[in-house]
């Protein structure tokens, strides 16, 4: 008996003038739309119940006005690029991961949307004035499963097009390549599509396509000529993780077509311990939340023997497939 | 238990009567009627009285939601008379500040913004152009609501009562208007988002209350243990046994205790 995803827009009345505002509207014609003076009075309410927004996410409009651009987080890989920016063009994700940093982030579970989209272009066109820039576009979300509602990467991997110095990765769990399909293959844009056991993305990563889905995406862009990375990130202690990753990988040897991966990455879970913390005390349903962590700079993630372990494992099995130039952890 | 606010007695008239709601005696100031799963304040018309009639009912009961019921005035001539509404958004009009209920479920229900006045509107009343609903209490209600319960768990169901001509506005009529949509309000009630599961029972609270007692254990020691046994009953771990177990071992000073800690942590976590 919830309403439906989107059933309501908050539109801020600044973001009434934009022409992605009037199309966002116009595509969801049955949802309420309410007025609102400023996003984060609605996005930054206390109380709000994150899980149970997830049931019913409502959309905000909203204008950025600072922080177009963020410089790339420590906690994210750089995959050696020494320029590597972040921007957020759409708060939170259709999906809800229960390793989501997200959940303790954000307090609210509703998506916003930034309508200003050309500030957050010329950003970038900006800074690409100074240095080339390695920029991902898709960290506080998953933009292309949201592409069918409002097509950013499209636009992304049209504006990259004639860009050689940037270069854009697009982070994706979703099975929605079709959505760009018909776009000619960018050389300076990286498809990355997170993949895990279908066991865990069954369990941990709630709304997310299975991972014969996404493959079949991967293959699709392999296919079409793109450069497509593999991440595998986060690696989960689960119960018998060795057998779980290890069928998973065994199953991916035989299927991926590892000569054409452009390259891949692995990492164990981690997150801000704060954010750890808060999601903990609001939901007592996962029990990855509840593993065994240290605390170091701030950062949960896994004691030194279990990470090194995981890491030392999922390499080797990695190693023969992608080489160490191409394999990054 | 959920909790139900009304202004006046007229509105609290015909829920009373609907529910089956006994008067509590435990309060002077307002009247409170109760049934074994329902609590029902009138709190009296204005925001200050809606505030602290709200407080009252959740220091005395464990509620799961709080729901406001009453009448509005509605600038729109286009909502007919004892239409019920789900409202969205509020308005204070002394402080201009907005607040936003949860609407995650459906409740069959059209939809409204309203604004709170401290003074009965009229239609002589000089408006701005964006107020459609009115009443005297919504702001109040939901900002201390909002102190006690999350939000998805604060509702404000309103009923048209006029189009800010106020005269036919009598108690019989305004219990009239809310005896006609009971259905709809016992709808949205059986609608509302359940109470929260607690993650132990209470046996189970009962033995960590003995175990804690029992080893004398410091402040620190108690939030260590407490987060292992949660963390070990989310696992799926926890069993009542392995804390009778370590119960009865007797802690000898505090090095013994220490190295039981340790030995109940690698059971636990």
């Amino acid at each position: 008996m919830y309403k439906r995803h989107f059933s309501h827009i908050y539109l801020e009345t600044e973001a009434a003038r934009f022409p992605d505002a009037r199309s966002l509207i116009k595509k969801f014609s049955n949802a309420v739309v309410i007025e609102i003076d400023d996003y984060k009075r609605v996005f930054n309410r206390t109380r709000q119940n994150f899980q149970a927004q997830k049931n019913s996410m409502k959309l905000i409009l909203a204008t950025k006005k600072d922080r177009l651009l963020y410089p790339g987080s420590d906690m994210s890989p750089s995959f050696g690029h020494a320029q590597f920016y972040y921007n957020t063009m759409v708060l939170n994700c259709i999906y809800n991961c229960d390793y989501c940093y997200l959940q303790g982030m954000y307090d609210s579970a509703n998506l916003v949307v930034f309508v200003n989209s050309d500030d957050f272009f010329s950003a970038v066109e900006s800074k690409l004035q100074d240095h080339p820039v390695y920029l991902c576009i898709s960290y506080d979300t998953d933009l292309l499963a949201f592409e069918n509602v409002h097509p950013l990467c499209a636009r992304w991997i049209n504006f990259a097009s004639t860009r050689p110095d940037l270069t854009v990765e697009i982070r994706t769990k979703s099975s929605n390549y079709k959505a760009i399909g018909h776009l000619h293959a960018v050389s300076n844009v990286i498809l990355a599509w997170t993949l895990s056991p279908q066991a865990v993305t069954q369990t941990y990563e709630v709304q997310t396509p299975p991972l014969e889905q996404r493959l079949r995406s991967v293959e699709s862009a392999i296919a079409d000529g793109w450069r497509v990375r593999l991440c595998f990130d986060p690696v989960l202690a689960v119960k018998n993780w060795s057998n779980v990753y290890g069928d998973f990988l065994e199953s991916l040897r035989l299927r991926v077509s590892w000569d054409k991966v452009y390259d891949v990455s692995v990492g164990t879970f981690r997150m801000n311990g704060g954010y750890l913390s808060k999601i903990k005390s609001a939901r007592m349903d996962s029990d990855i939340l509840y593993d065994t962590m240290k605390l170091e700079d701030g950062t949960a993630s896994y004691p030194a023997p279990v990470h090194e372990e995981i890491m030392a494992w999922m390499t080797d099995k990695l190693r023969p497939l992608v080489g160490s130039e191409r394999l990054h952890i | 238990m959920i909790g139900l606010v009304t202004a006046l007695s007229s509105e609290a008239r015909p829920l009373v009567d609907a529910f089956n709601l006994k008067k509590d005696q435990g309060t002077r100031r307002f009247d409170l009627y109760r049934s074994d799963d329902l609590s029902l304040i009138v709190s009296g018309i204005g925001k200050i009285k809606s505030a602290i009639a709200v407080t009252i009912l959740c220091q005395k009961f464990e509620l799961s939601n709080l729901v406001n019921v009453g009448i509005c005035g509605s600038r729109n001539m286009l909502r007919p008379v004892g239409q019920a509404l789900a409202v969205h958004k509020i308005t204070d009009a002394t402080t201009g500040r907005d607040f936003y209920p949860e609407l995650l479920t459906d409740y069959g229900l059209e939809e409204g913004a309203l604004t709170t006045f401290d003074r009965v509107v009229t239609e002589d009343t000089p408006l701005e152009p964006n107020v459609e609903l009115i009443d005297m209490e919504a702001s109040g209600f939901f900002e201390a609501a909002s102190y006690f319960l999350e939000l998805d768990r604060i509702h404000i169901i309103k009923v048209v009562s006029d189009h800010l001509n106020v005269n036919h506005v009598t108690r019989e009529f305004v219990a009239g208007l809310i005896t006609r949509r009971v259905d709809d309000l016992r709808r949205v009630l059986t609608l509302l988002p359940a109470p929260k599961a607690p993650l132990f029972s209470p046996d189970e609270l009962l033995d960590i209350n003995r175990l804690v007692a029992h080893f004398r254990l410091t402040s620190t020691q108690q939030y260590q243990v407490l987060d292992w046994i949660r963390t070990s009953k989310v696992k799926g771990k926890f069993t009542v046994s392995l804390l009778e177990e370590f119960a009865r071992t007797q802690p000898m000073g505090k090095s013994a205790t220490k190295a039981i800690l340790k030995n109940l942590h690698d059971h636990l976590v």
